[in-house]
């Protein structure tokens, strides 16, 4: 349920209005003037709104979340004292990493219909763009040499032409 | 005496814990955090909009996702976001 007062009456039950919202989960809009200027809500409830957006924001944990709810679901679960067990103190991770790495995806292999459009895209492949890509570029970088560096010391034609040029205009 | 409720987890909550490579001392925070989760959900919140009801606690910068109900506590996700 959402509430709205103003501020000046808000203020004057404050401490009311902050035990109420932590038991019952509502929200008070503050009015000034009569329009809405802030809200109040429960620290719960913020936690909540502020884990949603988070979440939205990262699909990617959204997504192992949904599946590994999905696993529990399908009664594949493993008990605490299995996943995690301690020994002498300690958090033994051995049984926790090999179900790590069991629910880890499988590599597998690609089939043909596959492997084919991903080598058309690539340009480092041998076929498609990439082959014409290869035979264009590597007889040119053979046959051409690059050019002699001009010897230290001494200024190029081009740079002396630029500089005479520049002290006449 | 308050009930308790078994802890369940995902294989995924154990692959995507592994994957933010946790240290001993963060691996010992999160089983002490699940151990108290059979015991008391007081420190969780609920996330908003999630069907069914799903719940978040926070052990340093690891995230835990969870449901529960009159028996068990499911652990759907560990990790980091």
């Amino acid at each position: 349920m959402t509430k709205t007062l103003s501020v000046t009456s808000a203020r004057q039950q404050l401490l009311k209005l902050t035990k109420d919202l932590g038991r019952r989960m509502d929200q008070v809009v503050l009015t000034n003037k009569g329009e809405a200027q802030a809200i109040l809500m429960s620290m719960g409830e913020y936690n909540s709104l502020r884990a949603a957006a988070e979440l939205l924001s990262h699909p990617e944990a959204r997504r192992a979340s949904d599946e590994g709810f999905e696993q529990l679901r399908r009664g594949e679960g493993i008990s605490l004292e299995n996943a995690l067990p301690v020994a002498s103190g300690k958090v033994d991770t051995a049984p926790a990493v090999h179900i790590a790495l069991e629910a880890a995806p499988k590599p597998r292999t690609l089939t043909s219909q596959e492997v084919k459009p991903a080598l058309r895209a690539n340009p480092l492949s041998q076929s498609g763009r990439g082959r014409e890509f290869f035979e264009k570029v590597e007889p040119m970088t053979r046959r051409q040499p690059m050019a002699p560096k001009p010897r230290s010391g001494r200024r190029s034609n081009a740079a002396a032409s630029r500089s005479s040029s520049r002290n006449t205009g | 005496m308050a009930k308790r409720r078994e802890v369940i987890l995902a294989p995924k909550a154990m692959e995507t814990m592994h994957a933010a490579h946790p240290s001993d001392e963060e691996l010992v925070a999160i089983r002490n955090v699940l151990s108290d989760l059979a015991k008391s959900l007081v420190h969780s919140f609920r996330i908003s909009f999630m069907q069914p009801p799903t719940y978040r606690i926070d052990v340093g910068r690891f995230r835990i996702h969870f449901r529960y109900d009159e028996n068990t506590v499911q652990i759907g996700f560990i990790g980091v976001y």
